[in-house]
């Protein structure tokens, strides 16, 4: 279609000729509107939606821990001149440097530790334990070539008094290494923040999304609490990725379960789906250990 | 508003009317062969095909047809969507560095990462591929060095720009779901993708709407929380945000949570695909049509008739050398219309365009209006990425420094200078000569003059463009007029005058009597030549 101020120049002019042969591409317009609506994509039945949520988890819930503990590791085959120490615990190494071992280190790449433990006979601690990266924007290939590749950043923060724990985790940005195995090998893309505590009782509460090999979940105000609802969630919303890139949303009812209804886009429902919530559950003793 | 246009137009024209004799010359046939050959394969056509259209003018189609399906096209039409797309950049926020490449890899590394977009288009174009796959494919194209820093699945033991896929997901959206379209045109953080939407309205739909007009009312307050509401409320910010903000809500999955990180910008990011809404408070849509993700935003600008209209804009401009406008309705309504009836083959736009009268033209009758000598280019000129590849095929001359391509940026080179389009400081090519072009054309053409003489006149070499010619030539010589009068011809697409040829053989002359070597002197004369106005511009 000419488009309307050129009709209307057209018009003026005085030169078109009325032509009826063109089809507009869209060949169901109607002409009430510029676009046509497209298509949707199939939807999941319960079950999809149920099993692509555990494909999202299937490979371990997502830890920093797990990831500053690779770094840490493969801090350990540096030599005195590669990489250099412009970052405590880390390096800038623009153009990467390769140590002796035969380990590359490229980026920036920095920790900062907070650590006053004491440790009793018994070896319960009380204390306050930190670690974070400061910043996080490096790659490390190994000799055979695996590599760590890390791109925002991951923290961890766990205070323990005689009266409680309390942990905070946070994991922002993207990281993959594929010798790590589990979530950490499938790459992890993601901006998570874990808040628990255990004292008088456990609870976990877990905001934010991650992806995990492309499988993507959203967890929104999850709280969970383990003595009092073992196999589910105390309240919650979830939001799960179709392959296609539409989405659908779990809420849960408030109280304790694991069971609501999925609505896709807004506007489907596709029945009640049950979610497999116990790679959450567990994450809760991965989360709360340094 | 679509019926009154159209029965204002019923009413306006009579089709019985005699359509308005043309004020336009067209070109000869072999100089029209060479604009065509150079818009459409980006060298000059050879002796031979000169030849064909000298004696055959009505084969010239069929030649274009050859050269659309000549691998050089779709070359042409990666530079052709980069005058109008601009990814082309010479410098992006991720880096060699953030990949362990060399410096020597930097021109590559930028080009590939402008191009990969530019190249989707042009594949499209070249294969035959309907138009829609620009906005709805799920591959993208990519060579060796992107298949080994990106996500993407490039094909084994390939070589070049191959057709291949992302590992990492993300929808199938065409260029919309390419890295290099979003590492052009990146948006801050704070921006929430809206310069992203923005660019896809200026390039799919050929929308810009930085251009609207907008007046702000003096009461307005520039603080975070009272921006946000008056973008959702102000009438006048609606004007432009009101379609911006719900296509920014499907772009988060390229949102890199720390944006020094290639590998968060490298990365599609489904997780973050539902962060639109929130951060917006728009549900994504395309022209307040809901769509569910990238994936249906692709598939409704693809049913959009402005995508539509866009294409044919972009290509006929690309072609025409200069913009449209109200005189160009027929042309583009007409280009339209095969290209709508026959599956979006863009090839029938161009096949149109090339045919028309406003391609064709090459001066004006007495009659033609001062407005259509203002708007038509009946003489373009040649700018750099069109002489690296004339040169490249005329001199084998690939003007390279430091692993840049001279004629193809503007870190080290003279792309700008010498007319083209760097997509940031210059968006449109040079339609004039300047001062940095002439030079640019100049230094290019001795280069490459000199690299012609010495392949040509090499003991034992048969002379491709200096026909006939030996080392030992001289303008005595019957060879020396043959010889020139074949350059002329492949160079200017013109058969040079008695006089034509005693100018050159004086120069020729002059040269030697300056103590210069025969070789010198036949550099000089085909240095000339390409100078030559008419060699310059087609």
């Amino acid at each position: 279609m000419v488009p309307f101020p050129m009709l209307v120049a057209l018009s003026l002019v005085g030169c078109l000729t009325p032509t009826s042969a063109w089809e507009d591409p869209s060949a169901d317009d109607d002409w009430s509107s510029a676009v046509d609506t497209p298509e949707h994509s199939a939807l999941l039945d319960a079950a999809g939606v149920a099993a692509a949520f555990d494909l999202a988890l299937s490979l371990g819930f997502p830890a920093p821990q797990t990831v500053l503990a690779d770094y840490v590791e493969l801090m350990t085959h540096t030599d005195e001149s590669c990489p250099d120490d412009y970052f405590a615990d880390g390096f800038l190494e623009m153009g990467g440097c390769t140590s002796a071992e035969g380990y590359t280190y490229r980026g920036s790449a920095g920790l900062i530790r907070t650590d006053t433990r004491v440790t009793a006979e018994d070896g319960s601690w009380t204390g306050n334990y930190g670690l974070m990266f400061a910043p996080a924007d490096y790659v490390i290939i190994r000799p055979n070539g695996s590599q760590l590749d890390a791109g925002g950043n991951a923290s961890v923060q766990i205070i323990q008094n005689s009266q409680q724990l309390n942990w905070t985790t946070r994991m922002t940005g993207t990281f993959a290494d594929e010798e790590a195995g589990g979530w950490l090998a499938g790459g992890y893309s993601g901006d998570l923040l874990v808040e628990g505590h255990s004292g008088s009782k456990v609870e976990q509460l877990i905001d934010g999304s991650l992806s995990v090999a492309g499988a993507a979940v959203v967890f929104s105000q999850v709280r969970l609490e383990p003595d009092a609802c073992p196999d589910g969630a105390v309240s919650g919303t979830f939001g799960i990725r179709q392959s296609d890139s539409t989405w659908y949303e779990v809420v849960l009812p408030q109280g304790c379960g694991s069971c609501g209804a999925a609505i896709w886009n807004g506007t489907d429902d596709v029945g009640e789906v049950c979610l497999d919530l116990r790679p959450a559950l567990d994450s809760i003793a991965i989360l709360s250990a340094p | 508003m679509r019926t009154v246009a159209v029965a204002l137009l019923l009413t306006a024209c009579d089709p019985t009317e005699p359509p308005v004799a043309s004020t336009l010359v067209p070109l000869d046939g072999p100089r029209l062969a060479r604009r065509m050959s150079i818009d459409l394969r980006g060298v000059l056509p050879t002796t031979a095909e000169l030849d064909e259209v000298e004696a055959h003018p009505e084969n010239i189609h069929a030649l274009a047809e050859t050269w659309m399906a000549d691998a050089r096209f779709e070359e042409r039409m990666v530079q052709i969507y980069q005058e109008r797309w601009r990814t082309s950049i010479d410098e992006f926020r991720g880096t060699i560095y953030d990949y362990g490449l060399s410096e020597d890899e930097s021109y590559a590394f930028n080009r590939s990462v402008g191009e990969e977009p530019l190249r989707v288009v042009a594949h499209v174009v070249a294969t035959d591929r309907s138009f829609a796959d620009v906005v709805t494919a799920d591959w993208t194209m990519a060579n060796p060095l992107l298949g080994s820093i990106w996500p993407i699945g490039y094909p084994a033991g390939a070589d070049g720009w191959q057709l291949s896929r992302y590992t990492d997901h993300r929808p199938a959206a065409g260029v919309l779901a390419v890295n290099g379209l979003w590492w052009r045109y990146i948006s801050p953080i704070f921006n929430e993708n809206r310069a992203r939407a923005a660019a896809i309205f200026d390039l799919l739909v050929c929308s810009d709407v930085l251009s609207r007009p907008v007046v702000l009312s003096t009461g307005l307050s520039i603080s975070d929380s009272s921006t946000t509401d008056a973008i959702q409320s102000e009438p006048t910010c609606l004007a432009c945000h009101a379609s911006i903000e719900p296509v920014a809500a499907t772009l988060f999955g390229f949102v890199p949570l720390d944006d020094q990180s290639a590998l968060e910008m490298e990365t599609y990011h489904p997780e973050r695909e539902n962060l639109g809404s929130s951060k917006l408070g728009v549900e994504p849509a395309w022209m307040g049509h809901p769509v569910a993700g990238l994936a249906e935003l692709g598939a409704a600008i693809a049913d959009d008739p402005r995508f539509i209209d866009c294409a044919v804009q972009t290509a006929t401009e690309g072609l025409l050398r200069r913009s449209t406008g109200a005189e160009d309705v027929v042309l583009l309504r007409d280009a339209r219309e095969p290209f709508v009836n026959n599956g979006l083959h863009l090839k029938d736009v161009i096949r149109l365009v090339v045919q028309s009268d406003a391609y064709t033209a090459g001066g004006f009758t007495d009659d033609a209006t001062t407005e259509t000598v203002d708007h038509e280019a009946t003489r373009r000129m040649l700018v750099a990425n069109q002489l690296r590849t004339i040169d490249a095929d005329l001199a084998d001359l690939h003007w390279d420094s430091r692993g840049y391509d001279q004629l193809d940026n503007d870190f080290i080179g003279f792309r700008v200078l010498g007319g083209s389009v760097d997509g940031v400081t210059l968006t449109a090519p040079q339609r004039t000569p300047g001062l940095t072009w002439s030079l640019t054309v100049q230094r290019a053409g001795e280069v490459s003059a000199g690299r012609i003489v010495d392949r040509d006149l090499a003991d034992g070499a048969t002379p491709s463009l200096l026909v006939g010619a030996t080392s030992a030539t001289v303008p005595a010589d019957a060879e020396f007029s043959t010889a020139v009068a074949a350059a002329w011809w492949r160079l200017l697409a013109q058969r040079p005058s008695d006089d034509d040829i005693a100018g050159l053989a004086a120069l020729w002359q002059s040269v030697v009597d300056a103590g210069g070597s025969a070789t010198d002197a036949w550099t000089t004369v085909v240095a000339v030549l390409l100078r030559d106005p008419d060699f310059v511009s087609y």
